[in-house]
């Protein structure tokens, strides 16, 4: 048996590591356990990294040596039908001075690189070790079981950062399995193009980048999304669709991939490039309901395991929701460990701190998001009424043109929707994403 | 019983993508691992260690400060210790001058039984323990796939791996070098007190001088460089038929021999140093080597 | 069509000998949605004959095979530590 730690973080993706890295600073022995080779060979998202203040409170102008891709100066939103495209670009040179305002990252560079800063601090990263059980005493939890010899580790205070399936929170009873309503998949391919031709293709400047988000026929009739960002010298491209809707649709997600991929307005955009990688996750998507309890005696949940992760169609995140959260679970260790408290009672500080910051603020707040990007119209019928509205507006064949009002309502009619219907949903829309 | 095991970091063949326009390697996606027989013969060491009740394993590498990660596998798998060798310009010496280096390192800490992988997954030559073997003016044993100590440590019989299946036993006296074939046993997977306590430990790291190795002892400028990879690329190659006049039996052999003619074999007997000669003259006689 | 194999091809998997995941063929058998086919994004569930193939050497460790199984089928755990698939780029 190995010696008795304060503190236990399982899983060293960004949760972990941040939690690590801050007790590890506040003098506590803290043991980060990770399950594969290195930190963040596990780990697949966009990537965007939003959100980055906590992280340059926590690692002072982190971008100078963290391994972070592009600075994101541009977001475009694009409604596809399958032969056309509508978007709304925004892009601002306020986003390209530091802190910035998010960056691409590619994860197995990044999480190892953010895991290397906790060790520096002190913690101990055990690669290649995977958690299977918590030890309790009583209703306590005291410790980690790892599939190894000899594998109990005894700790004050396990932290559960293992991500979306977080056996650990189940084992505790903190939440159920997942339903496959509440999660998507995302599937994913890295391509390598050069720096040159990224900045032609995309019109970006020396390290500044932009991420796409693609709605409507990305995914035929299944729910989901499309993205595309832009890396320093290559591109991370692929597709997040629910669960349940792929199953209902007996559609298989990576042809959905090969589809978008060959789309007209995205395949100019990937043309010559060289695939490097395929990978998949499953995303916890729910927002607010999904939340499991988030704490008992001896036990907090951060990161992905806490299903902490903000989809609402215009915003898509979960690293900076990691980071913070973690940053008030460590906070609430550090605390209870000055009490030398750590039962429930103790660690509902962590609840209090989160409802605080603008981890549960978001998620209440987007509450009603989830159920609204789940609309079926919204899915699959608005993007291709948006692309063909603009066909019909932008179209000159001789014939005298329209107002734009009477253009949508034609289209709206063609399409059979109501205009009660589109009322309806734009209502729905505005309480879950603007007011 | 004091076992010196070297070990060398590779990449994991898994993660080596080669460019097929360019033929260069991904660098960036290389993935670094301990080369597979050489984990086979740390596992050796250990279980021989266990086995007498006694004794002592060493690890050493010669390899840059990521090669820290390779000897810390080995710690805990088992070994005691671990040694790292490094300097300048080490990164282009053949295995020759590696040899070197090493049989330096492994004389100044004594020992009763070297144990090397036979191949690196990289470059493969196979060279570095025959190489140490004669440096240190030992016998050598190469691509063993079983080994028995013997009671009193003072010799083992180990079987050797040859030829199209074949195997060959030999008894050989220690101190000897052996060269390990990555079927010898299944490296443990490590238990969480020895993974740690690995993952926790200081590897020291000694430089030429102070290993004493004259630079000059070495073949810096010299070593044979990588001019170019290619894939292999398929030739056109003609259907063979068998000569319709010869029996059934000979002809099934001709079709899976593809035509093959049989190589011309000259066998020579006699003293090491006799035969060592006779082929360095075959080969002189050809314009293969100068002489 | 998709040949996802040579996706898979781009992927480093250290694979281990033991599976990590197994799949009950008596519970299967009688179910006749089988979304694992459509479900995993390594397409390592495939139909033969109405008879469920499963390799999981190709695993990602999503997940989504088994909270998607209808039958319970399917026994789900993380590979060992430092096996299974192991990202570079992702």
């Amino acid at each position: 048996m190995i010696g008795k730690f304060d503190a236990i973080v399982v899983g060293a993706g960004p949760a972990g590591s941040t939690a690590a890295l801050i007790l590890a600073r506040a003098g506590l022995k803290v043991i980060l356990l990770e399950r594969g080779e290195y930190p963040g060979s596990k780990n697949v998202s966009g990537a965007a990294l939003y959100g980055t203040r906590i992280l340059h409170e926590l690692i002072p102008n982190f971008w100078e040596e963290a391994p972070v891709e592009r600075y994101l100066t541009r977001r475009v939103l694009t409604f596809i039908s399958p032969q056309s495209s509508f978007s709304l670009d925004f892009r601002t040179t306020n986003f390209d001075q530091p802190p910035y305002n998010g960056f691409t990252v590619l994860r197995p560079k990044f999480d190892r690189w953010f895991a290397s800063k906790a060790q520096e601090a002190g913690a101990l990263l055990v690669p290649a070790t995977v958690a299977d059980d918590l030890i309790w005493d009583g209703d306590m939890v005291v410790g980690v079981r790892t599939r190894r010899e000899d594998g109990e580790i005894y700790g004050d205070v396990v932290i559960a950062a293992d991500g979306v399936n977080s056996l650990l929170a189940k084992k505790a009873g903190l939440r159920r399995d997942l339903d496959a309503r509440q999660v998507s998949i995302g599937v994913k391919e890295v391509i390598a193009l050069d720096r040159k031709t990224i900045e032609e293709r995309f019109n970006l400047q020396g390290d500044a980048g932009v991420t796409y988000e693609f709605a409507g026929s990305v995914t035929g009739q299944v729910y989901g999304g499309g993205f595309l960002y832009t890396n320093s010298d290559s591109l991370s491209i692929g597709i997040v669709a629910k669960l349940a809707s792929l199953v209902e649709k007996q559609v298989k997600i990576y042809e959905l991939l090969e589809e978008f991929k060959s789309h007209p307005s995205i395949e100019p955009l990937v043309r010559d490039g060289v695939v490097k990688e395929y990978s998949a996750h499953m995303v916890p998507e729910a927002g607010w309901r999904m939340i499991p309890k988030l704490y008992s005696n001896g036990l907090l949940v951060v990161g992905d395991a806490a299903a902490f992760n903000l989809h609402t169609g215009i915003f898509s995140e979960g690293m900076n929701y990691a980071i913070a959260s973690a940053a008030a679970a460590a906070e609430t260790v550090k605390q209870a460990k000055a009490k030398g408290d750590f039962s429930s009672r103790s660690l509902s500080r962590y609840r209090r701190l989160l409802e605080r910051s603008f981890v549960l603020q978001d998620l209440k707040r987007f509450k009603r998001a989830p159920d609204f990007v789940n609309n079926p119209r919204l899915q699959n019928v608005y993007p291709i009424t948006i692309c063909r509205a603009a066909e019909s507006l932008f179209k000159v064949e001789g014939s005298p043109r329209r107002k734009v009002a009477k253009v949508v309502l034609g289209q709206l009619r063609e399409d059979n929707l109501s205009l009660w219907q589109v009322l309806r949903d734009a209502i729905d829309g505005g309480r879950a994403l603007i007011w | 019983m004091k076992i010196v095991v070297c070990v060398k970091q590779v990449p994991d063949p898994n993660s080596v993508d080669v460019d097929p326009v360019t033929g260069a390697i991904d660098e960036e996606r290389l993935i670094y691992v301990v080369n597979p027989p050489d984990r086979c013969a740390v596992e050796e060491a250990v279980r021989i260690k266990e086995w007498l009740g006694e004794g002592e394993v060493t690890a050493i590498t010669l390899g840059p400060p990521r090669a820290e990660e390779a000897l810390r596998q080995c710690l805990a798998i088992g070994a005691d210790r671990a040694l790292r060798l490094w300097d300048k310009d080490m990164e282009s010496l053949d295995a020759l001058s590696i040899a070197l280096v090493l049989a330096e390192a492994i004389k100044g800490m004594g020992y009763d039984l070297i144990l090397c992988g036979a191949e690196s997954a990289d470059w493969g030559s196979g060279q570095v323990g025959a190489a140490i073997a004669e440096l240190l003016g030992l016998p050598q044993v190469s691509v063993i796939t079983e080994l028995k100590m013997g009671p009193d440590g003072r010799n083992a019989t180990v079987q050797r791996k040859l030829e199209r299946g074949e195997r060959e036993v030999v008894e050989c006296p220690l101190p000897a070098v052996f060269t390990i074939d990555a079927s010898l046993n299944e490296p443990r997977y490590p238990s969480l007190p020895c993974y740690v306590e690995a993952l926790m430990r200081e590897i020291p790291s000694i430089g030429l001088q102070d290993l004493g190795v004259r630079r000059g002892s070495l073949r810096i400028e010299t070593a044979p460089k990588i001019l170019g990879i290619s894939l292999p690329r398929p030739r056109p190659k003609k259907v063979f038929t068998p000569d319709s006049k010869l029996s059934a039996f000979q002809r099934i052999d001709a079709i899976l021999s593809g035509g093959v003619v049989g190589r011309k074999r000259i066998l020579i007997e006699g003293s090491p140093e006799k035969l060592a000669e006779r082929i360095v003259r075959f080969l002189a006689e050809r314009g293969i080597i100068g002489y | 069509m998709v040949i996802i194999q040579e996706k898979l091809d781009l992927v480093r998997f250290n694979v281990d000998k033991e599976p990590h995941i197994r799949v009950n063929r008596e519970a299967c058998k009688g179910c006749d949605v089988k979304p694992c086919v459509y479900i995993c994004p390594a397409g390592l569930f495939t139909l033969s004959d109405g008879e469920m193939l499963f390799s999981y050497e190709g695993c990602f460790e999503c997940g989504a095979c088994c909270i998607t199984c209808p039958r319970d089928a399917i026994e789900w755990n993380y590979p060992r530590g430092g096996y299974g698939v192991c990202f570079r780029a992702a």
